[in-house]
């Protein structure tokens, strides 16, 4: 008998009791319902360049598989991002086009400045132990300015954070989809609040703006 | 007698006092001096020092934690600018580099949270006294967890443009990923930029007596220790 309150303590100690208890249910597998939405900003000038958008294979098909509280829960952040980002340059530069690869660029490039490449650094979530605790998510992303001839002009990481309180309900996955959705939005927003104080991109732009100044002088890019 | 606000006042309590982790005191420790770091380099007029909390009583002593159990490395980093130009030093710049080349870059505070946090009591405060018990450590753990997150980001090292003369200071967070290989040293970068022409320089420092085992070997080395 002492054996056993020994072991039940040491569990205990441990901090495995919760999860040797978890893991004796079920295990279900949860598909995480994501919609992340950029709120317009007038605040914001764009940069009055068109850019190039280079959306890779890792990052449209990027999936966040997590366990917590024994289940599986699946982000499909890839996909979620790409949503998000096509309502972002638009905020952040004059123009977006998609193209299908890193530069040089075989044709059609002629408009366009740079190539941004974004990816998913990071993510991470947590679940409250009770549906009307609080939901919380935090993603990275790290983008990649390249040049048109392919060198990288600079590369940087936003952090977003999410947090969202629960409700109950039969619903498991709509929380941590609204905090991964609200910490998406949050690194959209700060992307574009901050692309022209990232000293590489401002150095970028300076180039740009004296390349622009001669052809259209009435455009300025000063700080 | 369920209803009786007395009765209520010893469940939580109870509650609290069995649950015991769900609590955070982010005034327990202000962060360290960074002027006493030993282990400093310089390049070209800008200069970074580290400092590794390897120790426990160390860990515990500033993050309420032991961080090495959660697999997550805390450096503290001083960062100087001694040239003549604003200098931006961004803590996502910072790269941990193992020897065999794998480059770990920082990792947010919210994802340290998730490692170290307030997981587990409530679990254990449900079995013990049903869903009052429930709600009263839900509460305190979520308490405790936003607590530790606003602390832990106090402490961070944050973004920041260095004028000339300027230092700044703050601790970074590396969470190795899973499968990474046992190690004991590595080399932690800082990056300067020039915040006017963009041009950057970077100061490697390299840190020895690590410690750092792999998450999963730890597991075991604990299930043996509550074995014997």
């Amino acid at each position: 008998m002492n054996y056993l309150l020994g072991k039940l303590k040491a569990l205990a100690r441990s901090r495995l009791l919760g999860p040797a208890i978890l893991l004796m249910l079920p295990a279900c597998s949860h598909a995480v319902p994501l919609s992340p939405a950029i709120t317009p900003s007038q605040a914001q000038a764009q940069v009055p360049l068109n850019v190039g958008v280079l959306y890779t294979p890792e990052l449209t098909e990027y999936e966040h598989r997590g366990g917590k509280m024994g289940d599986t829960w699946i982000f499909p952040l890839g996909s979620a991002s790409v949503e998000l980002f096509d309502q972002t340059w638009g905020q952040a530069f004059r123009s977006a086009l998609p193209v299908g690869s890193r530069p040089p660029l075989a044709s059609g490039s002629r408009n366009l400045a740079a190539v941004i490449e974004p990816r998913i650094e990071a993510f991470d979530f947590h679940l409250p132990m009770i549906k009307t605790g609080t939901y919380t998510a935090e993603i990275t992303y790290r983008f990649v300015l390249y040049a048109l001839s392919g060198d990288p002009v600079a590369s940087w990481t936003v952090t977003g954070e999410g947090a969202q309180r629960g409700q109950f309900g039969f619903d498991f996955s709509r929380w941590p989809g609204e905090a991964a959705d609200l910490a998406m939005e949050d690194a959209a927003q700060k992307f574009v609040a901050g692309l022209k104080r990232i000293p590489e991109v401002r150095r970028w732009l300076r180039s740009k703006g004296a390349l622009i100044a001669q052809v259209l002088p009435w455009v300025s890019t000063d700080e | 007698m369920r209803s009786n606000p007395l009765y209520l006042t010893l469940v939580v309590s109870l509650v609290l006092l069995a649950s015991g982790c769900a609590s955070y005191t982010p005034s327990s420790a202000p962060v360290p001096d960074a002027s006493a770091i030993q282990l400093k380099q310089a390049n070209r007029g800008v200069e970074a020092g580290a400092d590794v909390y390897v120790e426990e009583e160390r860990q515990k002593a500033i993050f309420d934690a032991n961080l090495d159990e959660a697999g997550v490395i805390a450096i503290q980093v001083l960062a100087k600018n001694k040239t003549k130009r604003r200098m931006l030093v961004r803590p996502t710049d910072m790269v941990l580099t193992l020897q065999n080349g794998r480059a770990i870059s920082t990792a947010g505070v919210n994802s340290v949270v998730n490692k170290v946090g307030e997981d587990g009591s409530v679990v254990g405060a449900a079995l013990a006294f049903g869903i009052i018990g429930m709600l009263a450590a839900s509460s305190a753990e979520e308490e405790a967890r936003t607590a530790r997150t606003e602390d832990y980001k106090h402490k961070a090292f944050k973004e920041v443009t260095l004028a000339p003369g300027q230092s700044g200071h703050g601790f970074v967070f590396f969470i190795p990923p899973p499968g990474t290989p046992d190690f004991n040293h590595a080399t932690l970068r800082v990056r300067f930029v020039d915040s006017d022409t963009a041009k950057s320089r970077s100061v490697q420092l390299a840190l020895r007596d690590l410690g750092f085992v792999k998450a999963e070997k730890k597991g075991a080395e604990k299930t043996e220790k509550y074995d014997n």
